[in-house]
């Protein structure tokens, strides 16, 4: 079933330590916060 | 990309399946000089050291964001020599977005990953006549011309 949303990480070094334990490509957004 | 894409359920559900996401203000003071931000939406690929692997800037619909991430994600594995796992990445793109704007580079990069591996000059031939045939609008055309020479 699909998640509602995606779930967007804030911080560099923890998605590294994620992307290196599941074995994933990072997706880095940079957006305009306005 | 909040308003249309990102809300999309084939979106989240292949970002969520295939990817680490993560939101960066373009003015942080750290990573928007290390990534040279300049322009929003700007979107890229990294390593899980952080290296950066690819990087596209607009807004992608979701019937085109999709095969564009799988795009570059097989152009990452083709940079890195992983033929292999990145034609397959390829075959995705052909396979289930086959009229997206990512297709005639899936189709001319499968091709020469293909010859890499073999050293079939076939391969070569036959991704000038698949761009050709099925796609003869696009820039990748022209790209592959020399390959009709072999």
């Amino acid at each position: 079933m699909a998640k509602k949303n995606i779930q967007w990480l804030e911080s560099l070094d923890e998605a590294k330590s994620v992307a290196g334990k599941d074995g994933k490509l990072i997706f880095l957004d940079f957006f305009n916060p306005g | 990309m909040d308003a249309v894409s990102y809300p999309h359920s084939s979106v989240i559900d292949f970002i969520s399946s295939n990817l680490v996401p993560l939101r960066i203000a373009s003015d942080h003071k750290e990573l928007a000089p290390q990534f040279k931000v300049k322009w929003t939406p700007l979107l890229l690929l990294l390593d899980a050291s952080g290296a950066e692997l690819s990087r596209t800037m607009g807004f992608f619909p979701p019937e085109e964001f999709v095969p564009s991430l799988l795009l570059g994600m097989g152009k990452a594995q083709f940079d890195k020599g992983e033929r292999p796992g990145a034609i397959k990445q390829f075959d995705l793109v052909l396979q289930d977005y086959p009229n997206s704007s990512s297709a005639p580079e899936a189709v001319y990069l499968k091709g020469v990953a293909n010859y890499i591996e073999t050293k079939d000059v076939n391969h070569l031939k036959n991704l000038y006549q698949s761009l050709k045939k099925d796609y003869p609008h696009s820039t990748w055309v022209a790209r592959a011309t020399p390959y009709s020479l072999l």
